[in-house]
C-alpha cells in the first residue's frame, strides 16, 4: 500500500497476538500502544504523535506482544515490510535516521518506567506534558506555548498508571499554581521552567541533536 | 499539511533530496509537501 489512509478513532491498528504488519506511519492524529491485562484493565506503553512509526523491526518476530490503536481521527501511511527494508537496506542515512527513531523510542520508554516507579502523581502529569510539549514542539505542532493534546483523563490515567480522578485532580493543581492546564482540548503552558522543575524534566532523552544544530 | 514523519526523520539524520523522496513515495505523499515541512 502507497496511500495514506484515513482511520477513525479508537480503531485498533494491530493487535497483540497478531502477525506484525506493515509499517504504519502516523501522519496525522494521535494513537498509542497499549497491552490489555487479564482483569480487563489497560496499560498505555506509549503515545504515537503525527511522525512516529509504529514498530519498526517488529517484522522479524512472530506476533505482536502489544497492540496499537488510534486515539483520534487519523491518517496513517501502511508501507509494506519488503519495501520498508528495501529503502534500509539502500539508503544507509535513511537506516540511521530510523536507528535514531528506534533509540529514542527506547529512551522515552525508559523514561516512562522511571516516572512510573519513582515520580510522584503531580512529577508524573508534569513530566508527561513536558515531554509531550517538547515532541510537539519538534514537529511544528506548538503555537505560542499551547497545541492540541487530544487525550482525556482516563487515557492519561492509563498511561500514567493512575485513575481518571487522580489525574484530574493534579490537573487541578497544576492549573491552580499557574503551571499549565488543559483547556478545550489544548494543553496550555502558563510556565514552562515551573513545569520542568515540578517534573525534573531533562530532554536528554529525546536525542534532539540535530534540530539543535539546524 | 506537512508531512510530520519526514520532518521527524531529517531531525534524526542528515538526510538527502532523494531519501525524502523516496520516504514520500513510501508513505503515499506527494515529494512537495515532503519537501515543503522541513
Amino acid at each position: 500500500m502507497r496511500h495514506a489512509a484515513e482511520i477513525g478513532p479508537r480503531f485498533d491498528l494491530i493487535r497483540e497476538g497478531d502477525a506484525p504488519g506493515p509499517l504504519f506511519v502516523m501522519l496525522e492524529g494521535w494513537a498509542c500502544r497499549y497491552k490489555i491485562l487479564p482483569e480487563g484493565t489497560r496499560q498505555i506503553t506509549a503515545f504515537l504523535m503525527p511522525g512516529d512509526c509504529c514498530d519498526l523491526y517488529t517484522s522479524i518476530l512472530d506476533e505482536m506482544d502489544h497492540s496499537i490503536a488510534t486515539l483520534t481521527p487519523a491518517l496513517v501511511a501502511a508501507i509494506p515490510r519488503p519495501a520498508f527494508e528495501q529503502l534500509l537496506f539502500d539508503r544507509p542515512m535513511l537506516l540511521r535516521a530510523f536507528w535514531h527513531m528506534q533509540l529514542v523510542d527506547e529512551g522515552i520508554l525508559r523514561a516512562w518506567i522511571v516516572s512510573m516507579g519513582r515520580r510522584n502523581s503531580v512529577q508524573r502529569v508534569a513530566h508527561l506534558m513536558c515531554e509531550l510539549y517538547v515532541r510537539a514542539r519538534g514537529i511544528g505542532l506548538v503555537n505560542d506555548q499551547h497545541f492540541a493534546l487530544p487525550l482525556t483523563q482516563t487515557v492519561l490515567g492509563d498511561a500514567l498508571g493512575l485513575t481518571p480522578i487522580h489525574v484530574n485532580r493534579v490537573l487541578r493543581r497544576l492549573r491552580l499554581d499557574g503551571v499549565m492546564q488543559l483547556r478545550g482540548g489544548a494543553l496550555v503552558i502558563e510556565d514552562i521552567s515551573r513545569l520542568a522543575a515540578v517534573a525534573g524534566f531533562d530532554d536528554n532523552y529525546l536525542h534532539r541533536r540535530l534540530r539543535r544544530a539546524a | 499539511m506537512p508531512n510530520a514523519f519526514i520532518a521527524k526523520l531529517t531531525g534524526h539524520a542528515n538526510l538527502s533530496d532523494q531519501d525524502i523522496a523516496l520516504l514520500a513515495d513510501a508513505c503515499g505523499t506527494p515529494p512537495r509537501s515532503a519537501r515543503d515541512s522541513i
